[in-house]
């Protein structure tokens, strides 16, 4: 990351009245120098106007040729790779020199000036302003077409106002602080620290330049210097070193594009007649090496400076016509070569450019490989289905209610597993939603408090792969989270999390997704109508919404489930209601049967509304628990009932009553349970508002 | 591990670089004692009583090379960035304006010297491209084993 500084100064406006006061070459050679010598990798030759802008005021300003350094090479040479090798900056990185205009501006009218369709600003790189009072500052940052707004924090005139900044930053536009002013005496430097520390503070950093606006070589510092000097206005060392790098590289590549492109993307370049091309064959590289820093003519490499001083040598009389670099470069088309393609040096550096497609290229492998690494995992995952589903088998036995219907379902679920892996993981993934729909339609029996305390007992959260990472030991039961990363699909995690028991979670992936089915999931194990239910979720495997139901994210987007969760529960009410009738011993035979006819009935199924909001409630209420109870109060007046239900009940009295929810239970009230269930709900709501 | 921490920074001053850009000419010869007094009356003029008092436990002016101008000075860690800014906005030695470049900052003194000795070489490079008198050549060797030697 290079450093640059962007107010080098080529004119003061006049002082009083006079000619403009152009500063004289030979200094102006000097603060390059030392810029350069420092560790920048680029200025901006800072034309200051005044005064209604003409056509006089376009840019004309020289920028700097190798020829003008060339008395100084190999000192110059030697220093500045020695002073960019301890920042840490390429050696070959060119030498950039923009040409800016900084407005000052007084009166509504020079404000109108600053459009853009104004020519005269448009010869410049940068264009910057300086506003001089209240209104001015404001339509600088409201309106005006600038790059810059540069405050002079010594003699402010206006006060600085909050939506007005923010406006600014809003609109792209950087703020600039010269630190020049800092150095220059005690009094001066009490009013800008005071001034721009304001701006700093309501920055934050963000869309701030610093540069040096140095009237002298004395007043120039090394970039460490002026990181550090900015702590002196509350800005971090960070922060400091993001607006006089990253910042300026920013604005600079914005500007230039904006400048030299149509619409700021497609560049049009004037190629001689003696090239061809043709479709088969593509353009030469040169044109994919664009520099999105480049200005074109002023460009310096430091090896080119090295030869020019050679040349020099070599001629000794003919000194600075040896290697004239502003006639090699105006022989050439435009602006977008760079100086070293043409110069014909060795291939020193890579072009920013192609670094940057590089770069691209670079993390765009990285993506199927962290697929490949999911994938392998996915397959280890698949060998320890089995164990999950044993140990699922396991504790579910150690539950007393666990019937051996149940079992067999889950190997049923194993099985099917094995087959392959997106058949798996969805497969999982539904199994693990017609869990939660298994719960929720236990309320539905109205058994509800039982139900909870019956989740709490048992939470074998299973889906996709199941790593089975912990087990929890709870109040009343054990409960194992699996964690699972599936590869097939889009989202890469999916986190299961136990939510009845207080608070286990585990969390793989950062992604902090935590699936609310695992949480229902729980509760629905128990049940003894699991088995019809487990292999409905295996045929449904097929369907595209589970996983995104599984993998949604619900710290975030809740609203989003909802839609899915929708048509999931009612199509495993539906599956309830058939699995009640069909118990646990010819499961597998219903399966096939199961899969072909929810397809076929998809549509019918969605109907069930009810069934779907009370899904989401449970859902809902669960991830309360675990985190704020706040966000989600706001959506669902019953979530939070549900939660403080599910609180309530977690002191585990209900657990002797677990048997009571059977199928046969659900089976005789499935006709009104939903509809008896919504109203309760509602009911407490507005019961708990009031 | 040490309660009390320093921070040493390598600093290379230019001298009067309006006038030669590179430091070919000397108009005067830094010394240790010259360094920490325009230093410490920065610090007054910016920091104040209290800051100068604070920073002034363990500011000392280590090690100064008046051939390459290089120097390193020593502060506590807390008050190091005051003390660097204070350096930053020395304008002047004596008679003779100066601005001061941070080379390297480190914790201990022995990085700060590995450091120092590389970019004296290097600095020493550099200059010797005019000719260096006897006298210059014996000074910096002078210096070179000065700063060998220098600890804590």
């Amino acid at each position: 990351m290079g450093f640059f500084d962007l107010s080098i100064p080529y004119s003061y406006p006049p002082s009083s009245g006079g000619k403009e006061v152009v500063v004289g070459e030979k200094l102006r050679v000097k603060l390059a120098m030392k810029a350069m010598e420092l560790g920048y990798v680029g200025i901006a030759h800072n034309r200051s106007i005044e005064g209604a802008m003409s056509n006089k005021d376009s840019c004309t300003i020289p920028l700097l040729t190798l020829g003008s350094l060339v008395k100084a090479a190999p000192r110059l040479a030697s220093s500045v790779g020695f002073h960019r090798d301890l920042l840490g900056v390429p050696r070959a990185t060119p030498f950039r020199q923009y040409t800016r205009v900084t407005v000052n501006v007084e009166n509504n009218a020079q404000c109108q000036g600053l459009n853009s369709g104004n020519q005269v600003l448009k010869s410049y790189d940068i264009v910057a302003v300086r506003p001089m009072n209240q209104y001015t500052f404001d339509h600088a940052c409201k309106s005006a077409e600038v790059d810059i707004i540069s405050i002079d924090f010594s003699k402010m005139s206006f006060r600085l106002m909050h939506p007005i900044v923010k406006a600014a930053i809003k609109r792209g536009i950087y703020f600039e602080i010269m630190y020049s002013d800092l150095l220059k005496d005690a009094q001066k430097r009490r009013q800008v620290i005071s001034n721009a520390k304001l701006l700093v503070d309501w920055t934050k950093g963000k869309n701030l330049i610093i540069s040096s606006g140095a009237p002298s070589v004395t007043e120039v510092k090394g970039p460490n210097d002026v990181i550090n000097l900015m702590s002196l206005l509350g800005l971090s060392t960070e922060r400091a070193k993001a607006a006089i790098s990253k910042n300026c590289r920013n604005m600079i590549a914005k500007v230039l594009k904006k400048k030299r492109f149509h619409k700021e993307a497609v560049k049009v370049e004037l190629l001689s007649s003696s090239e061809t091309f043709s479709l088969e064959q593509p353009l030469s590289g040169d044109c994919m090496k664009w520099d999105p820093l480049s200005s074109g003519e002023g460009d310096m490499l430091l090896a080119d400076l090295a030869k020019a001083f050679d040349a020099t040598r070599a001629v000794a009389h003919k000194s600075s016509k040896a290697i004239d670099f502003t006639s090699v470069v105006n022989g050439l088309p435009s602006h977008g070569f760079r100086v070293k393609d043409i110069v014909g040096t060795e291939p020193l550096t890579q072009p920013p450019a192609a670094k940057m497609s590089d770069a691209l290229v670079h993390s765009n492998k990285q993506v199927p490989e962290v697929c490949m690494a999911d994938s392998a995992s996915c397959e280890d995952n698949l060998r320890k289905i089995e164990t999950t589903s044993q140990i699922k088998m396991l504790i579910s036995e150690d539950d007393n209610k666990v019937e051996p219907r149940t079992i067999t379902p889950l190997r049923k679920c194993s099985t099917t597993q094995g087959q392959g892996l997106l058949v798996q993981n969805q497969a999982a993934a539904s199994f693990t939603l017609v869990r939660c729909t298994k719960s929720n339609a236990a309320p539905d029996v109205n058994m509800q408090t039982e139900l909870v305390s019956e989740d709490k007992s048992m939470s074998p959260s299973k889906s996709g792969h199941g790593v089975p990472q912990s087990s929890v030991e709870n109040l009343n039961s054990e409960s194992i989270v699996v964690d699972d990363e599936v590869s097939g699909i889009p989202q890469s995690s999916i986190e299961t999390i136990v939510v009845d028991d207080e608070e286990v979670s585990v969390d793989r992936d950062s992604k902090g997704a935590i699936s609310g089915h695992a949480n229902i999931e729980h509760c629905a194990s128990i049940e003894g109508a699991d088995n019809g239910m487990k292999i409905d979720d295996s045929s449904e495997a097929k369907h595209d919404g589970y996983m995104e139901v599984t993998m949604e994210d619900q710290k975030h987007e809740t609203g989003d489930s909802s839609i899915n969760l929708h048509k999931l529960s009612s199509e495993t009410t539906d599956l309830l209601r058939e699995s009640g009738n069909s118990l646990s011993t010819e499961v597998v035979e219903q399966e096939h049967d199961q899969v072909s006819r929810l397809e076929s009935n998809k549509a019918e199924e969605l109907g069930e509304e009810l069934s779907v909001q009370h899904h989401n409630t449970f859902e809902i209420a669960t991830e309360d628990k675990k985190e704020s109870e706040a966000e989600i109060e706001s959506k669902h007046q019953a979530h939070v009932q549900y939660s403080e239900r599910n609180n309530a009940t977690n002191s585990g009295k209900a657990r002797a009553k677990k048997s009571r929810v059977r199928l046969a239970q659900l089976r005789l009230y499935k006709p009104f349970l939903l509809q008896y269930l919504f109203k309760r709900i509602s009911k407490r709501g507005k019961h708990r508002r009031a | 591990m040490v309660g009390f921490k320093n921070r040493y920074m390598l600093m290379e001053v230019f001298l009067d670089p309006d006038k030669d850009l590179l430091g070919e000419g000397t108009p005067i010869i830094l010394t240790q004692f010259n360094l920490s007094k325009a230093i410490k009356d920065s610090i007054l003029v910016n920091f104040g009583e209290c800051g100068l008092g604070s920073s002034l436990g363990s500011f000392q002016v280590k090690h100064v090379n008046p051939v390459t101008k290089l120097c390193i000075v020593r502060s506590s860690r807390e008050e190091h960035r005051q003390v660097w800014s204070a350096i930053t906005l020395v304008k002047s030695i004596g008679n003779c304006p100066v601005v001061f470049n941070l080379l390297d900052n480190s914790g201990c003194i022995r990085a700060c010297k590995d450091t120092a000795l590389k970019c004296e070489t290097e600095k020493f490079k550099q200059i010797s491209t005019k000719s260096l008198s006897e006298e210059e050549i014996r000074e910096m060797n002078r210096c070179l084993d000065k700063l060998k030697l220098l600890e804590n």
